[in-house]
């Protein structure tokens, strides 16, 4: 990565060796806050988030100081973005700064640890570490040891570990196409293939699938073959065959539902959809682009068909602008609006 | 400037008979009602009684200044943050608009953040913001605010140190 100021690697100095004696909060603090901003910059490199585990791994300060920026994420993430950042940018013009020394002295004691809520926050930040990530609008296609091939969609984090006994992918978040289809050598190779998340298993059966991680539950949808579920707390498996789709919690199996081909074509760079919902569209394109886009409610029941590219959203509002008797409205150059004509 | 108060050490008890209605007064001067002041005041009072450090206190009207002024502060910070809330909650259509239950979850959270994000700079907050709610990279930041990445780049330093501080 480049030098520069910012640069974890030279925000204080090397850990190695004797220098946790050296070791104070500031400089474990500017450590923490150079790798976080570093992650948020959008152009993080592979090298710098093997650099963060290595980083992470080297003293239990360090988790501890990443926590605390786990709690920032936390923090941030209670309230919805449309409603808060409007709320916070309104809310901050024209303050006065007097009091932030006052601040200051009030908060940072050791108090301000008690309330953290570490598990949670963990779990926010695990995307960052996992070994495979995309950005929003990107698309990553990762070859396994196995021959199998994972497609990660956009905005999404996987660990991926195989052992002698299991080949296992974890999604942290976002989408993966799964590819272990039976002209691969991935299909011959004896050691289950698992894919976890927050909520069961999905064990592949020789075939071609799509994972999608929701926040509060799990999507699946088959495209050759088949693959058996397994909520984490469920008693019962059950398995979903080429052309289905369905939705499971850590406890409870949604009955399956005809999915076409369409699930995957985000692969090639298209959303398709047949007599969807307008908001249903526009919640999915919102996926592909950074910032805001949000639906009418007066709109949002119009039906859509077609074929909408996720590589240039822009374009695909220009089509449904130009389809649909609607309109556009740019509240800010990052939150768009997609309303009645 | 405030009185220097050489009266020896003394316990909560004798710190509210001798300056409860000082404080109160002070008070109603900054918030100019007397209904906020005597919450407030009330609320100073709790504060100085969980940090327990009554018995040791040679300026008290210092020291309870002090602690009303952050009060004074979080009152007024409240009270902005509401109006604005409202503002945007008023420009959603009916559907997309959280509950009474929601709101006031949501109200505190903002507050949180807020209080997080005080005294920072608008360009610093601006720059944090996009970051963290619009997942903007620091090369998109850079073209909204007019500056250049490594610009952003510093702010965002200086926004993640003080949240590292301050969050809750």
């Amino acid at each position: 990565m480049t030098q520069s100021s910012s640069d974890p690697a030279t925000a204080g100095p090397a850990t190695s060796g004797n220098g946790l004696s050296q070791r104070d909060e500031q400089t474990l603090r500017k450590q923490a806050v150079a790798w976080y901003a570093r992650l948020c910059s959008g152009e993080a490199t592979e090298a710098d988030h093997q650099g963060l585990r290595d980083w992470l791994q080297q003293h239990p300060d360090h988790q501890r100081a990443w926590e605390r920026i786990g709690a920032i994420r936390q923090a941030m993430q209670r309230v919805p973005g449309n409603i808060a950042l409007p709320t916070l940018q309104a809310a901050g013009r024209g303050r006065r700064t007097i009091l932030r020394g006052i601040l200051l002295l009030a908060t940072t004691g050791s108090a301000g640890w008690l309330s953290y809520r570490a598990a949670e926050d963990q779990a926010l930040l695990q995307p960052w570490l996992a070994d495979y990530r995309t950005g929003v609008g990107e698309r990553r296609s990762v070859a396994l040891a196995d021959g199998s091939r994972i497609v990660l969609n956009t905005d999404s984090a996987a660990d991926v570990a195989f052992t002698d006994a299991a080949r296992t992918i974890t999604l942290w978040a976002g989408e993966i196409l799964v590819e272990t289809a039976a002209h691969l050598q991935a299909a011959n190779d004896p050691r289950p293939f698992l894919v976890h998340t927050a909520h069961g298993t999905v064990r592949a059966l020789g075939t071609r699938f799509v994972v999608r991680h929701h926040g509060e539950r799990t999507q699946v949808s088959v495209l050759e073959h088949a693959v058996e579920l397994r909520p984490r707390d469920g008693q019962q498996a059950q398995v979903l065959r080429a052309g289905e789709s369905a939705h499971f919690t850590a406890t409870a199996i949604s009955p399956p539902q005809s999915a076409g081909n369409a699930a995957a074509q985000w692969e090639h760079g298209s959303l398709v959809v047949g007599n969807a919902r307008l908001g249903d569209l526009i919640a999915e394109l919102a996926r592909y682009r950074p910032g805001r886009l949000v639906c009418d409610p007066a709109v949002a029941d119009l039906r859509v068909s077609g074929a909408y590219p996720i590589d240039d959203t822009d374009q695909a509002l220009r089509v449904l602008l130009q389809s649909f008797p609607l309109r556009m409205t740019r509240i800010t150059r990052y939150w768009v609006r997609i309303g009645p004509a | 400037m405030l009185p220097v108060d050489a009266s020896p050490p003394q316990d909560l008890q004798t710190l509210y008979r001798d300056h409860h209605g000082w404080l109160q007064g002070w008070l109603r001067g900054k918030l100019g009602n007397a209904c906020d002041a005597a919450d407030l005041a009330q609320d100073t009072f709790m504060r100085v009684l969980q940090r327990r450090e009554a018995e040791t206190l040679r300026e008290p009207r210092a020291y309870l200044s002090t602690i009303a002024r952050g009060l004074v502060a979080d009152f007024f910070r409240r009270q902005r943050l509401e109006q604005a809330y409202l503002d945007v909650l008023a420009t959603l259509p009916e559907p997309e608009a959280p509950s009474p239950e929601t709101r006031s979850i949501m109200l505190e959270a903002l507050i949180a953040i807020d209080t997080m994000l005080d005294g920072m700079k608008p360009a610093v907050r601006q720059a944090f913001l996009l970051s963290q709610l619009e997942g903007l990279t620091y090369a998109e930041i850079a073209t909204q605010l007019g500056v250049t990445k490594r610009t952003v780049s510093n702010y965002m330093c200086q926004a993640i140190e003080q949240c590292y501080l301050l969050a809750p």
